[in-house]
């Protein structure tokens, strides 16, 4: 499922997109951009890389809250990074609920649960193999589509919203016809909802991009609050360089990007990060406080939270351990040709690889010279599409 | 049947890992159910490594037909002891080795433990390892 829209008219065939993609998901077919939902991992790369806003994230707009007569925001914990005192906290709390909500959760104190229970996680199963943390959607589907070798390594907790609604929904005073919207930091975190994005197991009714809503929050800020205690577990649970510091005795190793992300996944799959007990993974540069779709920049963002974690409070949500877990990848390991057959298969792409000039130029429409050797295969392209083979017959019939 | 070959280098400490990188790649390629694929990754990569740092230099095969064969061959010293060497904890890896951070005596033992098949011939000429994993 991806949650990146494409506009074609805005599109202008750079494939600066087509090179950025980190999974090879994005192929431009027919003079249109085309993202593999199977292979899409939601980092919104490609969105940063187009220059014509031509691929976007949308999520659901204030408008939707009608339908609801209880309409309740969880605010990522993330969110929060962008005040740096609990006053301005509780500000920036007041002015979303007057966008419309009858309440509003940070989620700080869910996400220092799951923090607590990962220390304790950590503790008892550190010796088995490297265990990753599985808060960021992105490298969840990034194991699942190019690293399936960790996929048992995953701590199988549930993404924290969805903990949250959970929990919200099962609470005895709930009205009927309640939304649960989820106020998003991330591309990623939009999957999760049931709308517009179809993720019918979510409790998460309907997920926001927050920058969306900034116009709308910076009016409505005043020096009126809503309380809405800040847990600094949460805090640490959000930034990469404050990870560490509830895990005293046990190896933390954080590694936040893309491209860090990619190197510890690669060394671990040789089992090199065996002397680590636990991998922080965030596709966020200095965890989700890097968010791509906040108004802030990560750096500062740091700034903020430290600040910050030094004035928010110890205590975090009352939740029992088993509330924390759930399915975090939903696609096991499935293979239904024969041995045989995908040997048989591999030497064919391979004999067009072959004859592929191997730069992985994608001015042909693919990723790279591999992807389109399996469109060959597949009758869906011939070697006559390839620019380069085509302008070197060019150049030897001259 | 595939079948790849690489050469590897005496003390090429900088490119250490990358022939199991590439085969590691050939693997997912392939599609090879992920338990098996972390066993291949990991006696690959550890012998590869060992024949960086204890052999002259050799080659490693790849046989990819019902089963995935892989054969690490080098030109010497060969190993003195191999009852001794399939020992865990035990290492004759040099001081250079070991400050990168390699040579902690594991390599055989966990090569052993990983492979379906595990042989190895060794004389002052060289050694020859052959490791086979069931594909299915």
């Amino acid at each position: 499922m991806t949650v990146i829209s494409y506009t074609l008219e805005k599109c202008q065939k750079c494939m600066k997109c087509l090179h950025s993609c980190l999974t090879g998901a994005i192929s431009l077919q027919d003079a249109r951009v085309k993202i593999d939902s199977e292979k899409c991992t939601n980092c919104a790369t490609c969105i940063e890389a187009c220059v014509y806003q031509g691929l976007q994230a949308k999520g659901s707009t204030l408008a939707d809250l009608e339908n609801y007569q209880y309409k309740i925001a969880l605010v990522s914990t993330a969110v929060v990074g962008e005040c740096c005192t609990v006053d301005q906290v509780e500000e920036l709390m007041m002015a979303i609920k007057k966008l419309g909500f009858d309440e509003v959760i940070n989620l700080s104190g869910y996400d220092g649960a799951m923090y607590e229970e990962m220390i304790r996680y950590v503790g008892v199963n550190h010796q088995q193999t490297t265990l990753i943390t599985s808060f960021c959607p992105v490298v969840n589907k990034l194991i699942e589509v190019k690293y399936p070798i960790l996929l048992s390594n995953i701590v199988p907790m549930d993404n924290i919203s969805e903990v949250a609604a959970r929990s919200i929904r099962k609470r005895e005073d709930m009205p009927k016809n309640t939304g649960i919207f989820l106020l998003c930091e991330c591309v990623s975190k939009l999957t999760l909802a049931k709308y517009p994005y179809g993720n019918k197991y979510s409790e998460i009714d309907h997920a926001m991009v927050i920058a969306d809503l900034f116009p709308q929050i910076s009016r409505n800020l005043s020096t009126e609050r809503l309380r809405s205690p800040v847990s600094d577990k949460g805090l640490y649970n959000v930034t990469a360089n404050l990870y560490t510091k509830g895990f005293k005795d046990k190896n933390v190793v954080v590694a936040d990007g893309l491209d860090k992300v990619v190197k510890a996944l690669e060394l671990a799959e040789f089992d090199r990060l065996k002397d680590c007990d636990l991998l922080f993974l965030s596709g966020c540069i200095n965890g989700c406080i890097g968010g791509n779709l906040l108004w802030g920049n990560p750096f500062s963002s740091f700034n903020n939270v430290r600040k910050l974690a030094k004035k928010a409070c110890e205590t975090t949500v009352d939740i029992s351990n088993n509330d924390l877990y759930g399915v975090v990848i939903a696609s096991s390991f499935n293979e239904k040709r024969s041995l045989q057959n995908r040997l048989a298969n591999f030497i064919k792409i391979n004999e067009y690889v072959e004859k592929l000039p191997g730069f992985d130029c994608g001015a042909c429409g693919f990723h790279s010279c591999r992807a389109m050797a399996e469109e060959i295969l597949a009758n869906r392209a011939t070697l006559a599409d390839c620019r380069v083979l085509r302008s070197n017959d060019k150049n030897e019939s001259e | 049947m595939m079948k790849y070959s690489y050469v590897i280098n005496k003390d090429d400490y900088i490119n250490a890992g990358k022939v199991s990188s590439q085969i590691k790649k050939i693997l997912k390629e392939l599609n090879v159910r992920p338990d098996i694929l972390r066993r291949m990754a990991i006696a690959c990569y550890e012998a590869e490594i060992n024949m960086i740092i204890h052999s002259f230099g050799g080659e490693i095969t790849l046989v990819i037909d019902n089963k995935a064969e892989f054969i690490f061959k080098d030109i010497g010293p060969g190993i003195k002891d191999i009852t001794l060497a399939m020992k865990p904890g035990y290492s004759t890896a040099n001081e250079r080795a070991r400050e990168l951070g390699f040579g902690a005596g594991m390599g055989l033992v966990n090569i052993k433990k990983v492979s379906d098949e595990f042989n190895i011939e060794s004389s002052t000429k060289g050694t020859i390892l052959t490791l086979r994993f069931d594909l299915l």
